[in-house]
């Protein structure tokens, strides 16, 4: 049996501290992880769940599977790239390489989540901070998020309880956890202060706090709330998706909210898929845009060459999709949308996407069977290392096989 | 969405769930848990239900059955799902954004 030490891929935290047992190459014991990194890892570990090398549902090898997808992507007119969130940095680049010799289209989860957010933050118009600094906040503010669920080891390991001025003494303790959110969540359960908001009244709420300062503030949750903001000397603000959906993706009145307040707060997104704000990144350094970019003609990037668009407009005539299940992610309208196209996924698992795909690529997994770089939620890079081996190959290494051929 | 007269309107909101997450590979145990609503008692008695007992979920793009739970937080005319590929057979995207929190639907009494 050898003990291995390794990074949990299945957030953006990505946990640094997970133990893992191997014996005869496969992990029979997880320690630290939470519910969702140990039932990844334990269903890393069952052969049926993990996908093989497929064209039209018949089994091939990894050159044929590869000659195959190469062949569909040159053949197309208008490619379009999707996904790459569960993937490396090193393989971000690969895909961003693919999609400019190819063309294409490339976007991510970030077009219908959190890329303004990320736009916004990699920009520098929203301060943010890493997660060291946090552990020196007075105030963790949960907005739309309850990482109980989302993340389960966010308070724990990088916010509220692991903040130096926690105390288990409520007498010794010099943070506050406030949450805002339209449910009483299990977070909101242990925090110091929450505000339960009306369905989509999130907008008018940020509006009532940025007005903190001024007298006669109407709704006493508000005042409350901006008490904490301005008299915390560090503030965190985790800003989660029911925030982001709330305002429509107008992160305006957050920036506006912020700027009003004068008070010292970063914000750091809870982003759901483990990678995007790595994806988000690397885009950037390398078109100046974080996603929805295509490559036909010039760069460019707008509503036009989203992944949405290009699929509901009927542009994309083939699609390549990494580390992504949209089938069971997105809102099922969409589906009838693949009809006819030809779909390549790269994925190490069986998903409802791979069972609809015309050429099916299984690479190692990352962080178990290979290494690679990501970048967790607050912008540190974190270098992965693998437990186990395998003959499969990596992302990066299919990626860059594409390349070559197409 | 016009209604008759045992059907209600609703607005649901989807929340992430880590157990759901963790079984997301196990289809029938995945469908049974993502399949329940939570709503408010007068909402509760507006169907002619209780806590437990199925209601049918509709709108244009189709329709679902849930398993309806009774939350004291939730306010008249909303209803918390777990997001997932259920709920997603409901969900549209709304100019850019997926509408996984403020999905319009119709509920009714599950006749099964």
């Amino acid at each position: 049996m050898i003990k291995h030490k390794i990074i949990c891929t299945v957030c953006s935290c990505y946990c640094d501290d997970i133990e893992v047992e191997v014996e005869n190459n496969k992990i029979t014991k997880v320690e630290n992880a939470c519910l969702k990194g140990s039932s990844f890892i334990f269903r890393s570990q069952e052969s049926q769940q993990r996908s093989p090398c497929m064209i039209n549902r018949h089994e091939a090898n990894i050159d044929k599977v590869v000659d195959k997808a190469a062949e569909l992507l040159s053949e197309s007119k208008n490619p379009l790239i999707f996904g790459l969130d569960h993937l490396t940095l090193e393989a971000q680049t690969k895909g961003i390489e693919l999609a400019q010799k190819i063309n294409g289209v490339i976007d991510d989860y970030s077009s219908f989540s959190y890329g303004t957010l990320n736009e916004h933050i990699i920009k520098g118009s929203l301060p943010t901070c890493n997660f060291d600094e946090v552990k020196n906040a007075d105030l963790i503010v949960y907005w739309g998020a309850n990482p109980q669920h989302s993340h389960p080891r966010h308070l724990s390991e990088f916010s509220y309880y692991s903040n130096s001025k926690y105390s288990e003494i409520s007498t010794d303790r010099n943070i506050e956890m406030c949450v805002v959110d339209v449910r009483k969540t299990e977070t909101a359960i242990v925090s110091s202060f929450y505000v339960l908001l009306s369905p989509g009244g999130d907008k008018p709420f940020m509006e009532t706090v940025a007005k903190g300062s001024e007298q006669n503030i109407p709704q006493k949750k508000a005042q409350e709330l901006a008490n904490f903001l301005v008299n915390s000397s560090f503030c965190v603000l985790f800003v989660g998706s029911g925030l982001v959906y709330s305002v429509n993706n107008d992160i305006a009145s957050l920036i506006d909210m912020l700027n009003k307040l004068d008070a010292n707060i970063k914000v750091i997104p809870m982003i759901d898929q483990p990678n995007m704000r790595g994806f988000n990144q690397t885009l950037y350094n390398a078109t100046g845009f974080v996603n929805r970019v295509s490559f036909k003609k010039e760069v460019s990037s707008n509503d036009e060459t989203s992944f949405r668009k290009q699929l509901t407009d009927k542009k994309t005539d083939c699609i390549l999709i990494a580390g992504s299940n949209p089938f069971q992610n997105m809102p099922a309208s969409i589906n009838k949308y693949f009809e006819n196209i030809p779909i390549i996924t790269i994925d190490p698992f069986i998903t409802e996407t791979t069972q609809h795909s015309s050429v099916l690529i299984s690479p190692a997994i990352s962080g178990l069977e290979s290494g690679g770089t990501v970048m967790r939620m607050d912008g540190s890079i974190m270098h992965l290392s693998s437990a186990t081996q395998t003959d499969k190959i990596n992302d990066e290494q299919i990626l860059k096989m594409l390349i070559d051929k197409v | 969405m016009s209604t008759n007269s045992n059907e209600i309107k609703l607005i649901i909101i989807t929340f992430q769930d880590a157990f759901l997450w963790s079984i997301k590979h196990k289809k029938d145990e995945y469908e049974k848990a993502a399949a329940v609503i939570s709503i408010c008692k007068k909402d509760l008695q507006k169907l002619g239900i209780t806590s437990g007992q199925s209601i049918m979920i509709k709108n244009s793009f189709g329709q679902i059955t849930a398993k309806v739970k009774l939350d004291y937080s939730c306010c008249a005319g909303f209803g918390f799902m777990p997001k997932s590929s259920i709920i997603n057979q409901l969900a549209n995207f709304e100019d850019e954004l997926p509408n996984f929190k403020w999905l319009e639907v119709i509920a009714c009494q599950h006749s099964a």
